[in-house]
């Protein structure tokens, strides 16, 4: 099984707050890692730093052989070009609490953004593409609907189509149900678990345990910034042996 | 009373009202294209990374909006050739009043861009759009969509402000309406024409932009 | 240049602040004047029935619809001829100046008014009601302190209009400060001197403007 991400050392701060202190992770292709923890612990900033919507002081993160963020000049850190970064982020797909969808464009019209302007694939193609994926999340017939008139679970199953529609090698989702009214939960989490059984490696992080639980193949807990404990669902979740965790699982079991 | 109404005079010179009606919608025109660009501009530059250039912008527009248009006139007017710039009449009504457009709408299109949420911007960068692109296929479109209503504002409030050019002696509404006056005695009937004339117009206008405003609506 | 200019200036000056202040009292008068007035439409119109409100509409879109200047030549020309048939008597420039301009404050004045006491109006005035205040006790304690601080913004963009709007006076020959710039400007030559200073001027009385209404918002924060 090959390596995907490979994260060494990662050390991340916001001004003095030191928020990453240290992270070594690795995701083989195909794997799905959920990675829990209470807020404040930087599960969502590990996320953001692998696709560089957050800048990193150390550390490594390589994805497929590639170094992800910067040049290494003879053990030196040298900065990449925003073009050469955004190339690096074409190689995963992001799906946001808040969804961010594109609000001036359709649904087709959010999908087809980075098709047809990073892909530079012609329009026809693009919708082509665009619907097949519409298709996949369960939404081919509000493809025109604008995202002022869907449901958030709606939106965040474009958020998704967006994303898989640019062939990312690895999938992030920040929390994708969390901003989501209950009842909406489960036809986006549905999509999830599909995508995690077609093989997509993915990087979860979330509060849904039954998602952790049942479609994950590792589930990775973080405190503080470090990751404390690391494993397969069914031991990690039945049988926590950091004490963080257990108070973490003990609450939320509520 | 012993005023007779003669409101012949107004029907006779009708067309001159309206050519100085149209004049001030021109004039109106020709300013917000140039506030237009530089509100735009200038809106981004504002998030520039260097100090300077975020402190120049501040300074163009905490000076310009404090101005008094009729003042702004008369420099583009007499001071513009003293340095060495040909200007006429015209062209420096509109220029006065396109860079204090400018100003305003840099504010206009400031507070747009303040109320876009973030996380579009990142959406955008995620599907790997570089900033820039990001700005210009995101970014710029929503901005613009959501600063209508106050684009419009703008420009009634531009239209109203032509009336000024009649201080240096353009022909536009306000000009005609006064030369009617003092060259017919028609006192009362030239300036209720001139109201008139200014409100049935500001309305319409409004009309077309709430119009205009309901086609381009972000749905 | 500039030593021609200094030379003008310090001769100038008597002329200059006299006329300043002459601005600055205009302003002044029609600021309160037409706060006072648009204060008491946009009660008018936010308590009112259907035809006060109705009347207070037509009369705000109609001086809204009407430019400044085109305002200050009606009252001068129109309202004077009026005057002059049935009363006999006329307004001079300066009276027709602060007619106009409070005029033109008061149509904004009211607008802001109306909308922040409606904004305010169901939600406050239940909750006061609710701890037994009066009507009147309600308006004083409960809505007016919020509505003062909703309205400071926009007021003093209103003020300051009217500040530039004294300019305007200068075509119906008040004795204000710009059209002393005008003249010292064409009699020496010196255009880019005066225009240039008057600019100064003009920023400085609007700046200050806004910053008095940015200290009175930050005084009616505090809670």
């Amino acid at each position: 099984m090959q390596s995907l991400l490979k994260i060494n050392g990662l050390h991340k701060s916001f001004g003095n707050l030191e928020v990453l202190k240290g992270i070594d992770l690795e995701v083989n292709q195909g794997q799905v890692v959920s990675i829990i923890g209470s807020s404040g612990s930087g599960k969502t900033t590990l996320l953001r730093c692998v696709n560089l919507l957050e800048e990193f002081q150390a550390g490594e993160i390589v994805i497929e052989g590639q170094l992800i963020g910067y040049r290494d000049k003879g053990g030196r850190r040298s900065s990449i070009s925003e073009a050469e970064k955004a190339r690096q982020r074409a190689l995963t797909g992001m799906v946001f609490q808040t969804f961010n969808l594109f609000p001036h464009l359709s649904a087709l019209g959010n999908v087809t953004l980075g098709l047809r302007k990073v892909l530079k694939q012609p329009r026809a193609e693009a919708e082509e593409t665009a619907a097949h994926w519409l298709d996949r999340v369960g939404l081919s017939e509000r493809k025109d609907y604008y995202p002022s008139q869907l449901s958030g679970g709606q939106q965040q199953r474009v958020g998704i189509a967006r994303a898989l529609a640019m062939a990312p090698k690895l999938m992030l989702f920040d929390e994708a149900t969390s901003a989501l009214d209950p009842e909406l939960v489960g036809e986006v989490l549905q999509v999830m678990t599909d995508l995690a059984s077609e093989g997509m490696t993915m990087l979860v992080v979330t509060h849904e345990m039954s998602f952790a639980k049942d479609a994950s193949t590792r589930v990775v807990f973080m405190n503080e910034g470090v990751i404390a404990e690391e494993g397969p669902p069914d031991t990690l979740l039945t049988n926590p042996k950091h004490p963080r965790l257990q108070d973490f699982l003990a609450r939320s079991q509520r | 009373m012993n005023y007779h109404f003669n409101w012949k005079v107004i029907v006779e010179d009708w067309d001159k009202l309206m050519w100085g009606l149209l004049l001030g919608l021109e004039i109106a025109f020709g300013a917000i294209i140039i506030g237009l660009v530089i509100g735009l501009v200038l809106a981004f530059a504002s998030h520039a990374r260097q100090f300077w250039i975020r402190a120049a912008v501040k300074v163009y527009v905490t000076f310009l909006r404090n101005q008094p248009p009729l003042l702004l006139l008369f420099f583009a007017y007499f001071v513009l050739p003293r340095m060495g710039i040909r200007i006429d009449r015209v062209e420096s009504v509109v220029l006065a009043l396109g860079l204090y457009a400018g100003a305003q709408l840099t504010e206009v299109f400031r507070a747009s861009l303040a109320n876009i949420p973030k996380g579009i911007r990142e959406a955008g960068l995620a599907i790997g759009l570089t900033p820039v692109r990001t700005n210009t296929l995101v970014v710029l479109p929503v901005m613009f969509r959501n600063a209508i209503p106050a684009l419009g504002n703008s420009f009634i409030s531009l239209f109203k402000d032509t009336s000024l050019a009649a201080g240096i002696a353009v022909a536009e509404l306000t000009w005609q309406a006064r030369k009617i006056s003092t060259d017919t005695f028609a006192v009362l009937e030239s300036w209720i024409a001139a109201c008139v004339i200014y409100v049935v117009a500001c309305m319409i206008i409004a009309q077309l932009l709430l119009a205009l405003e309901r086609k381009l609506k972000i749905p | 240049m500039i030593e021609d200019f200094s030379n003008t200036l310090v001769t100038a000056t008597p002329f200059l602040l006299g006329s300043l202040w002459f601005t600055i009292t205009i302003s002044a008068m029609s600021i309160v004047i037409g706060t006072a007035i648009g204060l008491l439409l946009g009660l008018a119109s936010a308590y009112g029935g259907w035809v006060t409100r109705f009347l207070v509409r037509i009369y705000v879109d109609i001086v809204r619809g009407i430019p400044g200047l085109v305002k200050i030549f009606t009252v001068f020309y129109l309202v004077n001829a009026l005057l002059s048939e049935v009363a006999g008597f006329t307004l001079s420039a300066m009276a027709c100046g602060v007619v106009a301009l409070s005029i033109h404050a008061s149509a904004q004045v009211s607008e802001m008014a109306r909308g922040a006491i409606q904004a305010l109006s169901k939600g406050q005035t239940e909750a006061g009601k609710a701890i037994g205040l009066r009507f009147w006790q309600v308006q004083f304690y409960v809505i007016y302190p919020q509505a003062i601080r909703q309205i400071l913004p926009t007021w003093v963009t209103s003020s300051t209009e009217i500040v530039k709007g004294t300019t305007l006076l200068s075509l119906i020959s008040v004795p204000e400060f710009f059209i002393t710039i005008r003249e010292l400007a064409a009699r020496e030559f010196l255009y880019i001197q005066f225009y240039g200073f008057a600019m100064i001027v003009y920023f400085l009385l609007n700046f200050s403007i806004e910053l008095l209404g940015a200290h009175l918002e930050r005084r009616y924060s505090r809670y």
